[in-house]
Parts: structure tokens; C-alpha cells; sequence
């Protein structure tokens, strides 16, 4: 489709689509405009608009629509959701988001505010109604309890609750108190779930369990869908792993709440399909190197590392991980690490840290615990097949004498009748 | 010892053996000495190219240009439809285990209904004295071709085989989009979820790859032996499809021996 087309009618549609997919996109057009229309009739939460935090970033109307198209690019969907898209932005004023805290470093958190050059990300950050997140806010202790409370108690049933870090069971979850009540993990996320209409669980920590929970997992820490689960809370969950989440996939699942109503289509680990459909290493700018059997042999192949080979060999765990690093990256899509020159560590998985360890080694050296030693697979596969070695050599030595103890009692009682 | 094969065209022989006669009776059909043989080999050619995939040892100074050979995507690809070729033979003689008769024909599969020997104390206690050399002559077992130790490992293989083929689709389909591995894949989701994602389902394809190694060298090494300590012809059986027996203790039928003599 020709640019001056796409100008002149945003709602035309892309023509290499077939007449099912576009029947498909059609409808959900109609279905997020419906969702758009109703937010823009409710009153906005904030009294902050596009218009004026466009003007505080010195963000031209022209490169915001820019990034909304990229967003809509990521977010799987046509170009003829690019205005949408924007609108969804612009009405994200009305909706409520509670972001809490949980066992975790704050890094997701971190990774969303500290954009040296902030994007639209940051921008539907500031414009989205965060009613409570702790390392944001200006309030602390009881101040910021009361913010909660009151928070929960006006958007009942409306907000989404966005979960960083996971859930410790162990010691009646007093390994996790929060606020000057100091009420344990357990406590706040039943709380804040039950009152909330949707769940973002945002981190590998909030999705699975993530590093807390490694073994031996010390704190019985649980992710939050796996917390719910066991109190029997049913609310939906999508879980963004990735340590950390990167922001394009907060936003992106925001932004499609926002346009939809409705939380993104999922796959098997409860993640969106348009951020985790495909794994690191479809996505990869090495991948050229892989199938070419190019590899980076070791961290002191600095032929190989400047020529850009695959980092399977030191490492990367692509192959067995789900995300769109490949194609967002970080820091405003600066970079990422495996463009950096260190392997995928597979963090959007669950439970990676104890099953795509260790880090600096194909996946075939991942070790087991054998009667107190740690062996890879292939060490536990040798010592068995020498074991094997063992007991056919002494298996064979012994049928051998034992064929000729056999023979010489069957020549015997001959040689008495010679006599 | 197997002394009959399903479906096998019978004809049998005597031979003066130095001791005891023998009875040389054709036991492997064409089929199933083939099917050993290719099995054989790709399961050679599975390991080997695992062993490659899982840590590509070949330096890389040994390939040509990245744009004209695709070494790890070629190696991966020949891997996988040797998968797909050893799965085809699995399921064929799975099926033949379970729903082919001994007349050869749809029915409760003769081997299936030689599962009791597995629970059989005796059958247990005098195939394993016969291994540790406590008994001289082979145990014949006369409604079961497997002894209780090859039965359950013979089970153990073809589970294994199961378990190698759906952990390796589950592996191979996030390389290909459409096509027989992810339809495949889409419907052994919840064992990848089960298992608790790729990472998991690869460790389980490399264990059983080992099992498979341990398998074929202590199935050698017992077909070697058997076949020195009993006379048996068993190497010689999966070659030629002839195996001995002794004449007493076979269960084959009168006229058939006799059929055999006038040869
Ligand atoms: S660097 Fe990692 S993700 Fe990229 S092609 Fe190599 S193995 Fe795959």
C-alpha cells in the first residue's frame, strides 16, 4: 500500500491482507472503537492531557502519531489501528492502574522511569492514572496506605493492578511486610486483586516466581497467577516475564486494555502472543550465524565477537526463550544483549535460573545434582555407560571361567572311563 | 529367546550341533531384519547429530562462507526428518504390538498378550539365573518369544521412543511455522507446559539420547553373548533371519519339522 494512500484514508485497509484477516480486523475496529467511545465518555482521572504533556516533552503531534505507529506495528496489529491506537493513548487519562510492590529489586520499575530520552512509553506512563506505586509517589507510610485504601475503594472493580516481584508463602509470608501495619505479601496482593478488574504481572519475579524463587527457594515465593491459584482468587492475569519487563510490553498491554477492554490473547505461560509469540532466536540479528554453524567459541574468540557470530556456543539460551527483545529492545530500542555481545540468559521463562543455568554454557552443560555432586547430563550419561563397561567386562570374565569349569566337569567323568 | 516372529514365513531345519542337534528355524521376516537395521542406523545418525546440535564442536574454520552452507541448519534439518522417519517406524510397531494377531491379522496383539511373562516370579528368577550363570541352558518360555527382563526393556525402549519423538517435535516446531511439527506441537502443549517450557523438554531429549547409548551397547553385548552360550545364531538372526534352537524344547509343530527335514 502506497504512503499517500495510508494519509489520505487511515481506514483503508492493507490490501495484501486476505479477505478473512481483514473481516477480522474489521471487527475488532468496531469492537475498540466501541471500548474507545465509552472511555471517552467517563470523566478523566487526572488533569493532565496529551495536549499539555506533549508540549512539556517538546514532543511534536507529528513523531507522537510516529510512535503509536510503532506501537501498533509491535502490538501485531495493522496499520489501520495507527490512529487508534493514538486515541487509546490520549483516553488513557481514565484508567486507573495500582502498581504494587512486591519481593522484588524494583528493577521493572526502574527499567520503565529511567529512559535517558523518553519515549512514548513514558509519555502513556505519565498520562495513564497511576494511582498508587510506591517508588513513584510522593507519600510514604500511613500517607501512602491511606492513597491505597482510598484508591481501591473509588476504582473498585475498575483499576488494573500491576504486580513487580512475587509472592512469599513461607512463615505466613512475613518474609515480605509492607507499610507501617506491616501487613505481609499475601495479605496485600489478595487484597489488591480481589478489588481489581484485571492483572498485569510485570517481571519473571511477578509472572513465576523468578530469582526468589529459584531453588531452594527459601521463601516459598510464588508468582502472582500461581498465588492466586492456590486462594482461589479468579481474576485474569497476564504475566509480562523478562528481567526486566521491558516497557514497550507494559505500555502495549495497557494500551490494548485500553483499546479493547480486555487483557491481550495469551499463550501456554500466560503471556501476550504479539510480545512472546516467538522465541529470542527467530527474532535474532545473529541467527544468520547460527544456521551457518558460526559460532563465538569462547569470551576470548575476539575475532568472533567482533565479527558478530552467534553466541550459542558462550551461552545463549534463544532457542529456549519466548520475548520480543530482538525486535523492542531496551532503553528507547537502543540496544539489547545479546546485540551487546552476551547471550540470551532465557529470564522471560519460568523458573530460568534453575533451568537454563549455567548462563555461559550451551544447554547441555546444565547440571544435575547426582548423589551430591553437581553433573551435566552427558557426564551423568558416560559415568553410566562406563559403569555399563564395567559390568560387561565382568560379566564376560566371568562367563569365561565359568564355560571352562563347565567343560573341564564334562571331560572328567570321560577320562575316568579311559582309566 | 524369541523363537517365532509374528507374521514370519516358518520353515525350519535341523543341524547336527557338537553336543545337542539344533533346529535352525527362520524366525526374522525380511521386514523386521530391515526395519532393524535402518532403526539401527538412524538412531546412529540422531545421536551423532544431537551430540552436534546440543554443542556444535566443529570449528568454525571448517565451514564455507555464511551465505553459501548452512552447516547447523542443514545438520538440525537431516536430524529432525530422521526424527520424524525413526517415529514412523516406532508407530508401526507399536501397532503391531498391540492389534496384530498371531495369525498376522487385526486382533489383541500377540505380543501384548505375552505381557504376563513380566509377572511371572519363575519366568523372573530363571532368566536372571541363567544370566548370572546359575543355570546352564536358557529358559524357554511357551507363551511368550521374550524373556521377562527383554520384555519390560523392550517396553522401556519403545516408551522412550515416545517420549525422544514428543519432546523432539516439541523442540523442532518453534522452527518452522505451519507444517506437520507444530500441528504436532499445538497438541502436546500442555506436556511442554507440564514439563515447564523448552528448557525442560530439551534436558529430557538429551537423557533419553543416553538411555538409547546405554540400550545399544548392553544389547549388544547380551545378543553376543547369548549367542556364544547357547548356540543360538542370534547375531547371525537379524542377518540372515535364521536362528538355532534346541529341537526338545522348541515349540515348533510336528509337521513343520518334518517339512523342514525333507528339505
Ligand atoms: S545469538 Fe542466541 S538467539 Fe541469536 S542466533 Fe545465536 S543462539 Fe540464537
Amino acid at each position: 500500500m502506497s504512503r499517500a494512500r495510508t494519509q489520505a484514508d487511515p481506514e483503508a485497509i492493507d490490501r495484501t491482507l486476505d479477505e478473512a484477516s481483514i473481516e477480522h480486523y474489521e471487527r475488532l475496529a468496531a469492537e475498540a472503537d466501541q471500548h474507545l467511545d465509552k472511555l471517552a465518555a467517563q470523566a478523566p482521572l487526572k488533569d493532565t492531557t496529551l495536549e499539555y504533556q506533549l508540549r512539556k516533552r517538546g514532543v511534536t503531534r507529528r513523531e507522537f502519531l510516529k510512535m503509536t505507529a510503532v506501537m501498533t506495528a509491535t502490538m501485531a496489529l495493522p496499520s489501520m489501528f495507527d490512529l487508534r491506537v493514538a486515541r487509546a493513548a490520549e483516553l488513557a487519562t481514565r484508567l486507573p492502574v495500582i502498581w504494587q510492590e512486591l519481593q522484588s529489586c524494583t528493577g521493572n520499575s526502574m527499567a520503565l522511569i529511567r529512559n535517558s530520552n523518553p519515549g512514548v512509553d513514558e509519555l502513556i506512563l505519565d498520562l495513564i492514572s497511576l494511582e498508587y506505586a510506591e517508588v513513584l509517589m510522593a507519600p510514604s507510610g500511613q500517607a501512602a496506605e491511606d492513597v491505597l485504601e482510598a484508591s481501591i475503594e473509588r476504582y473498585r472493580g475498575e483499576y488494573i493492578a500491576v504486580f513487580e516481584g512475587s509472592v512469599p508463602m513461607a512463615d505466613d509470608g512475613n518474609f515480605l511486610t509492607i507499610g507501617p501495619a506491616g501487613h505481609t505479601g499475601i495479605e496485600v496482593v489478595k487484597h489488591v486483586a480481589e478489588n481489581s478488574a484485571a492483572i498485569i504481572a510485570a517481571g519473571t519475579c511477578a509472572a513465576y516466581g523468578g530469582i526468589p524463587a529459584a531453588r531452594p527457594n527459601p521463601t516459598a515465593a510464588l508468582g502472582i497467577a500461581d498465588f492466586l491459584n492456590t486462594q482461589r482468587i479468579n481474576k485474569p492475569v497476564v504475566n509480562l516475564p523478562a528481567c526486566p519487563v521491558s516497557s514497550t510490553n507494559v505500555v502495549g498491554t495497557i494500551l490494548e486494555y485500553a483499546l479493547f477492554g480486555r487483557l491481550p490473547s495469551l499463550d501456554a505461560f500466560g503471556r501476550p502472543l504479539w510480545a512472546y509469540g516467538d522465541r529470542i532466536h527467530d527474532k535474532c540479528e545473529r541467527r544468520g550465524h547460527f544456521d551457518a554453524g558460526q559460532f563465538v567459541e569462547g569470551w576470548s574468540d575476539t575475532e568472533g565477537l567482533k565479527a558478530g557470530l552467534c553466541l550459542y556456543k558462550v551461552g545463549c539460551k534463544g532457542p529456549m526463550a519466548y520475548n520480543n527483545c530482538g525486535v523492542v529492545r531496551y532503553n528507547d530500542g537502543t540496544s539489547w544483549p545479546i546485540m551487546a555481545g552476551h547471550g540470551c540468559i532465557g529470564c522471560s521463562e519460568p523458573g530460568f535460573w534453575d533451568t537454563l543455568t549455567p548462563f555461559e554454557v550451551p544447554l547441555a552443560g546444565r547440571r544435575y545434582p547426582v548423589f551430591g555432586i553437581d553433573a551435566d547430563a552427558d557426564t551423568i550419561g558416560a559415568v553410566a555407560l562406563g559403569a555399563a563397561a564395567v559390568g560387561i567386562v565382568a560379566h564376560a570374565g566371568a562367563t569365561m571361567v565359568k564355560s571352562a569349569t563347565e567343560q573341564r566337569a564334562a571331560k572328567k567323568p570321560e577320562a575316568k572311563k579311559e582309566q | 529367546m524369541a523363537t517365532r516372529a509374528v507374521g514370519a514365513k516358518r520353515s525350519a531345519v535341523v543341524v547336527e550341533r557338537p553336543g545337542r542337534p539344533a533346529l535352525v528355524v527362520y524366525v526374522f521376516g525380511r521386514y523386521i531384519r530391515a526395519a532393524h537395521w535402518i532403526r539401527n542406523a538412524l538412531l546412529i545418525w540422531l545421536v551423532l547429530s544431537g551430540i552436534y546440535i546440543g554443542n556444535p564442536f566443529l570449528a568454525r574454520v571448517l565451514y564455507p562462507e555464511t551465505a553459501e552452507g548452512f552447516v547447523m541448519a542443514q545438520i538440525r534439518g537431516w536430524h529432525v526428518a530422521a526424527g520424524w522417519i525413526l517415529l514412523a517406524f516406532t508407530l508401526a510397531r507399536i501397532y503391531q504390538f498391540l492389534f496384530v494377531n498371531r495369525e498376522g491379522k487385526l486382533g489383541i496383539g500377540a505380543e501384548l498378550r505375552m505381557a504376563p511373562i513380566m509377572f511371572s516370579w519363575k519366568a523372573w528368577r530363571d532368566q536372571l539365573a541363567f544370566y548370572l550363570l546359575m543355570r546352564r541352558d536358557h529358559p524357554h518360555f511357551t507363551y511368550s518369544n521374550y524373556g521377562p527382563l527383554q520384555f519390560l526393556v523392550y517396553t522401556m525402549l519403545y516408551a522412550s521412543l515416545l517420549v525422544i519423538s514428543i519432546t523432539g517435535i516439541i523442540l523442532a516446531s518453534p522452527y518452522v511455522s505451519g507444517g506437520l511439527a507444530s500441528f504436532g506441537a499445538d497438541l502436546l502443549r500442555p506436556i511442554e507446559v507440564w514439563m515447564g517450557g523448552l528448557s525442560n523438554v530439551r534436558a529430557v531429549h538429551r537423557f533419553v539420547m543416553w538411555f538409547f547409548v546405554l540400550f545399544t551397547v548392553a544389547h549388544i553385548y547380551m545378543a553376543v553373548w547369548n549367542s556364544i552360550r547357547t548356540g543360538g545364531l542370534i547375531i547371525e538372526g537379524i542377518v540372515s533371519g535364521f536362528k538355532a534352537d534346541d529341537v526338545e524344547t522348541t515349540h515348533v509343530s510336528k509337521e513343520e519339522l518334518d517339512k523342514g527335514k525333507a528339505q
